[in-house]
């Protein structure tokens, strides 16, 4: 088994398994259940790649992690599935891409690329999360504000970006 | 950019709203690690201006059972200082039929490296031409792609399958004045006997017909050669909608193609001046010429030739431009022949042409694909009798008509038609 497909695997399993941890230990068992359900939904978006079922895996997942926060599971095991699964639906998209062609060496260097750029994305975003997390700052509501209008900036910088670039 | 950007963005947007509904702040740092993800990705997307990339198509041609199969060969090489990542892609054209190897891939260039993307296809005929390799640069997670044309000019003709036709002694009404192989019907220098002239200053003495000489005395004669000369040709092949069918994959018109292509190859390596004419929604011509390089200019027309959508100014033949064949040349119109075409003929009759009709039969072509109850056979009967009473109208005009079963073989068929006319022409 290829490295993208074992962490395919692994990313999958984490996010069933934090997800179902995490209604298990808030005492939602039927939210458990339908958290191992999203399993074999993600092993058929993998299937169809080129339908809208990963995108809907990504954002049933991410839903999930949202309502589990909001009935009471331990929000770090929300946050590690939310990221996990973005790693699962990221390895999707690698393994459609790809496909049987990564026999090449070039082919071979892209796929480990992108898999250290994934870790290093994912990696560097949970740093970030378990600090703020830990580090418990009282933000005043002017400073939200700020910092949301900073990331919708940010976002309106990236699209001004994206165009100047000719990404079509 | 591709859908993975506008995603990325749309999970970060519905976290910011839920985190603000609910003043949850955990949900709030679920946002990050996508945001992480994001912004991985557009820092390591490359600067368009600091990407140099060499791309060059190369293939090769080899013939197997008379299948054409091309190797086509796509390189491309990073002249940049940095790595790119990049995607390979080669557009299929119609009437390429794959059948080995890739047709995209993703790779990772470090500087001065080079990749290739192989595959082979097959062919019928047809004109296969890009002018660039289509490539997408991104970052290494491919949120932020731009597309890049590397110019690359490459055209692959895969010409009509050719069927090696003997040659066809043809006795047209007129000759070009060029040495050749038909007797001409006139004195001059050539192997057979023609006949016996007096004597003109200058004619060579070993022509001297002594026998005769010696009968009358102080007067010479000398013995005449039948010219040998070339034959000026025409064809003109019917690329009309109307004139074509496809059956079971199968087209008509290909048939048609195939017998241009035989009878081009077959005059020419006789030595005569051959031209072309293609009419359909794109005229194609290849003016009178001889010899290997007016081969190569026919069946580049050929392997251009294809049916268009269906035109009505191109109903009828009417608009054929016959004053580009020399005056006098035999004219072979290779058509499946519609209801008004006879009008062509009475023209290339009214202008001195002679013409043979080379009717690939439609009827018979299509015969296997329909069902065989009362209706159908009434109705095969009725277009039969249709059809032959158009060749028939055509042949009142002293035209040889060649009704041609596509499964039979043309030669033949084509060189009892012009003996035959050779026949009418003497009566």
């Amino acid at each position: 088994m290829s490295l993208r497909k074992t962490l395919f695997v692994i990313c999958l399993i984490l996010t069933v398994l934090c997800l179902a941890a995490g209604y298990g230990i808030a005492g939602q068992w039927m939210g458990a259940l339908l958290a191992i359900l999203i399993g074999p939904a993600w092993l058929l978006a993998r299937k169809y790649p080129g339908s809208r079922l990963p995108l809907v895996c990504l954002l049933v997942t991410v839903g999930f992690a949202v309502a589990g926060r909001l009935i009471g599971s331990p929000p770090l095991l929300m946050i590690f599935a939310s990221a996990a699964a973005l790693a699962v639906w990221d390895l999707v998209y690698l393994d459609s891409a790809l496909g049987n062609h990564s026999s090449a060496e070039q082919t071979r260097h892209y796929e480990n690329r992108h898999l250290q750029s994934l870790t290093l994305a994912l990696g560097s975003g949970l740093l970030a999360t378990l600090l703020g997390h830990f580090l418990k700052i009282q933000i005043p509501f002017l400073v939200w504000m700020l910092f949301i209008a900073l990331i919708l900036f940010a976002l309106d910088r990236v699209w001004g970006y994206i165009k100047k670039t000719g990404g079509a | 950019m591709n859908e993975k950007t506008p995603t990325i963005g749309l999970v970060a947007v519905f976290l910011l709203i839920a985190a603000l509904i609910t003043r949850n702040g955990d949900i709030a740092w679920m946002i990050l690690p996508f945001l992480a993800f994001l912004m991985v990705g557009i820092l390591q997307t490359p600067d368009l201006e600091r990407v140099s990339l060499h791309a060059k198509r190369s293939w090769e041609q080899s013939r197997t059972n008379g299948i054409i199969s091309i190797v086509v060969k796509l390189v491309v090489q990073n002249k940049g200082p940095e790595a790119v990542h990049l995607f390979m892609e080669e557009i299929v054209q119609p009437g390429m039929k794959i059948t080995d190897g890739e047709l995209n891939q993703w790779v990772t260039l470090r500087p001065g490296e080079t990749t290739e993307l192989n595959y082979a296809f097959t062919a019928a005929r047809g004109n296969f031409s890009w002018k660039s390799i289509r490539t997408r640069v991104s970052d290494p997670l491919g949120l932020i792609e731009t597309e890049l044309l590397l110019p690359d000019n490459t055209t692959i003709q895969v010409r009509p399958q050719i069927k090696k036709f003997k040659g066809i002694s043809l006795r047209p009404r007129s000759t070009l004045h060029s040495p050749g192989s038909i007797p001409a019907r006139i004195g001059g220098s050539g192997t057979d006997f023609f006949g016996v002239r007096e004597y003109h200053p200058g004619d060579s003495l070993r022509t001297l017909d002594w026998r005769l000489t010696a009968r009358h005395p102080r007067k010479f004669f000398t013995k005449e050669f039948e010219q040998e000369e070339i034959a000026e040709i025409g064809l003109i092949l019917d690329a009309r909608r109307n004139a074509d069918l496809q059956i079971r994959g199968e087209s008509l018109f290909e048939h048609g193609v195939s017998a241009a292509a035989s009878l081009a190859e077959m005059f020419l390596h006789q030595g005569h001046r051959v031209s072309l004419f293609v009419f359909g929604e794109n005229m194609l011509r290849a003016f009178p010429g001889y010899g290997k390089r007016q081969l190569h200019r026919i069946m580049s027309c050929l392997s251009k030739a294809k049916i268009e959508k269906e035109n009505s100014a191109l109903g009828n033949l009417d608009f054929l431009p016959i004053r580009m064949f020399p005056p006098h040349a035999l004219i072979l119109v290779i058509s499946s022949l519609m209801p008004s075409d006879r009008y062509l003929f009475q023209r290339l009759r009214a202008y001195g042409y002679q013409a043979l009709l080379v009717s690939p039969d439609p009827i018979d072509f299509a015969y296997p694909a329909l069902s065989q109850d009362t209706t159908n056979q009434l109705a095969i009967r009725a277009a039969r009798i249709e059809r032959r009473l158009r060749l028939n109208a055509i042949a009142q005009l002293h035209i040889p008509v060649v009704d041609w079963q596509v499964d039979q073989p043309l030669f033949p068929l084509v060189r009892n038609a012009l003996t035959r006319s050779r026949g009418q022409r003497e009566l």
